[in-house]
């Protein structure tokens, strides 16, 4: 039997008014913070965060220009090339015969201009080497399996890995974007951090996704090189949160010890601003093209494993949607870079259309699909049936294949 | 070493075969042969095929070309500012095989093999497609072929095959005659051909 749609219908109806009833004062609140932004008081909110870091309740971004500032994009170069990456893996699956993990990443590298090309690939590989399958701690011994959050984690290390190895084997002259999907912070596997798993962040964050930023950077200064990635329908808050800590009445904000006995939604920065997100405010700010200021992050994870990189963002109107771009700190300082981006993201979007093309065909050469899925867990029986191996596949995962009677 | 001019000819691989026909997978975006057109694959054992479909579809079928050209001023700039495209799409063409070459002579007949998938395909120039329209005999093998458009494809391959003689006048009245006695008792039929080559 497949889903109760009758039921789910009911229930999701039941949803939307709910959802109906907390937008009620919606305009009210977003009419009031686009007010606080255009009016921005940098020098008291960057004075109140300093005075309020360690007992804020949020991550706070730092403005690096005027938070109420728009920019139309600049013109785009005649050549220019963008440059994606995107991945896809099969997971360590327990009822299949073997122990293994697949990651497949997808390039899309797209020339414009006078001499138009595209090169797409994939590149599949197949881990299952004791040492592949688990991160080591060198000075412990202690491992941790390289599944789940983890895999999500070295998957997004291959990607960007794969984006150096692809930015290095182009011609240098042209003006690239090397993109990526989501974000530059890799939050996925924050929580290891309360595990005792740091030689896990280390492997994966600091000597992994790092250290392939640093390479683009140090190409960046060869060449004319803007990395960012891109966030479609960006759920993040961090400018409509930085406007609480200016609606806040407290002299010093301290979340915990002023306001943590009071429910959500009733806090007085809830009242002024709360429930919005960023897109919703640079919805009504930006006009088609333009971007937002740009914003420092506050991540821990950048603090601890970036070495001397930031995570900088700002928001693009696509045309279609409100889009957050993420860039490291030495492009978002860098105005040829940082427009280079700006602009080849806006294009791409346009050619999209809506989101950009490159990677929407990075991720159309990574996905795998169910049925390729079902084709490798065969692929992975006959080799070793081939071999005189024994395959033993759960009875769990038989049922599910034969789905009798 | 092999000829430039034999690379430069090629049109692309074969991908599916069988016993009297072949699909061509084209290496570039939209350079298919005219319909009707003279093609020859393999390169040892060379089968001749006459080309009576062609399609240009996106290589994902769960992908549809969408439209790119709103705001572009030629149809060259959508492909221009969609690089990608020449990746994405794929022009194919089949064939209804019509005879082999054996030795250095043209057999009218189907070849004892198909072609091998990934033989490489070439349109034959004006000098073969002379040699091989000395004779009518392929036209059962074409008139077989599995296509609603027999008769536009015969009429497009004569008149391809006239430009390529040297009295085209003769050709015709040539191929006419041998032409009858493959379309018995469909005179009309027959004059609705060659009627088509009026032009």
């Amino acid at each position: 039997m497949g889903l109760d749609l009758g039921r789910t219908a009911l229930q999701i109806d039941r949803m939307a008014d709910e959802v109906s009833a907390r937008q009620s004062d919606y305009g009210e609140r977003l009419r009031r913070t686009l007010d606080t932004l255009r009016n921005f008081d940098t020098y008291s909110y960057l004075d109140k965060l300093g005075r309020s870091r360690s007992t804020l309740a949020w991550n706070l971004p730092e403005p690096m220009d005027d938070p109420g500032a728009r920019y139309s994009p600049p013109a785009l170069p005649v050549d220019y090339r963008v440059v994606a990456a995107d991945g896809s893996h099969i997971d360590v699956d327990r009822h299949l015969a073997a122990r293994c993990f697949l990651i497949n990443i997808g390039v899309a590298a797209l020339t414009y201009g006078s001499a138009p090309d595209a090169g797409l690939y994939s590149r599949p590989r197949l881990y299952a080497g004791d040492d592949e399958l688990a991160i080591r701690d060198p000075d412990s011994g202690r491992e941790e399996q390289v599944q789940g959050a983890v895999l999500g984690a070295k998957r997004a290390v291959e990607e960007i890995r794969a984006l150096v190895d692809a930015v290095r084997e182009m011609p240098p002259e042209t003006p690239t974007l090397a993109l990526m999907d989501g974000t530059l912070v890799m939050m996925g596997i924050g929580l290891l951090r309360y595990g005792n798993r740091q030689f896990v962040l280390k492997h994966l964050v600091e000597d992994g996704f790092a250290e392939a930023l640093a390479e683009l950077r140090e190409m960046a200064r060869q060449r004319p090189l803007a990395v960012a990635s891109y966030v479609s329908l960006p759920n993040s808050a961090e400018v409509a949160n930085a406007t609480r800590l200016l609606a806040c009445p407290y002299e010093v904000a301290a979340c915990e010890a002023r306001c943590g006995g009071l429910p959500a939604r009733e806090r007085p920065c809830d009242v002024a601003v709360g429930g919005l997100r960023d897109r919703h405010l640079f919805g009504e700010m930006l006009a088609e093209g333009e971007r937002s200021a740009v914003f420092r992050g506050s991540y821990r994870m950048v603090d601890d494993y970036y070495g001397d990189q930031q995570v900088c963002f700002f928001y693009v109107n696509t045309g279609e949607e409100i889009g957050r771009v993420e860039a490291p700190s030495w492009v978002a300082e860098d105005e040829a870079a940082l427009g280079l981006a700006h602009a080849m993201i806006v294009d791409q979007c346009g050619k999209g259309p809506g989101y950009p093309t490159a990677l929407m065909e990075a991720h159309e050469q990574a996905v795998v699909t169910g049925p390729d899925r079902r084709l490798f867990a065969e692929l992975v029986e006959n080799a070793l049936q081939d071999r005189g191996l024994p395959v033993y596949t759960s009875e769990k995962n038989r049922t599910k294949r034969l789905r009798w009677v | 070493m092999r000829e430039q001019s034999q690379v430069d000819s090629r049109l692309g691989e074969v991908v599916e075969s069988s016993s009297t026909g072949f699909t061509t997978h084209c290496y570039r975006l939209d350079e298919l042969p005219p319909l009707g057109g003279l093609v020859r694959g393999g390169e040892t054992a060379q089968v001749y095929g006459i080309v009576y479909a062609a399609s240009t579809r996106s290589i994902d079928p769960a992908r549809h070309p969408i439209p790119r050209g709103v705001d572009a001023d030629t149809e060259e700039d959508v492909y221009r500012d969609n690089p990608q495209l020449e990746r994405l799409l794929v022009s194919e063409f089949q064939s209804v095989i019509v005879g082999y070459r054996l030795d250095d002579q043209v057999m009218h007949q189907l070849p004892p093999r198909p072609p091998r998938i990934h033989s490489f395909v070439r349109e034959c120039d004006g000098e073969e497609i002379r040699d091989f329209s000395q004779s009518m005999d392929f036209a059962p093998l074409l008139l077989a072929a599995s296509t609603a458009a027999q008769d536009e494809v015969l009429a497009a391959f004569l008149r391809l095959a006239r430009d390529s003689h040297s009295d085209p006048d003769g050709f015709l009245v040539r191929a006419g005659r041998e032409l009858v006695a493959h379309f018995p008792g469909q005179a009309q039929r027959l004059g609705g051909v060659l009627r088509r080559l009026a032009w």
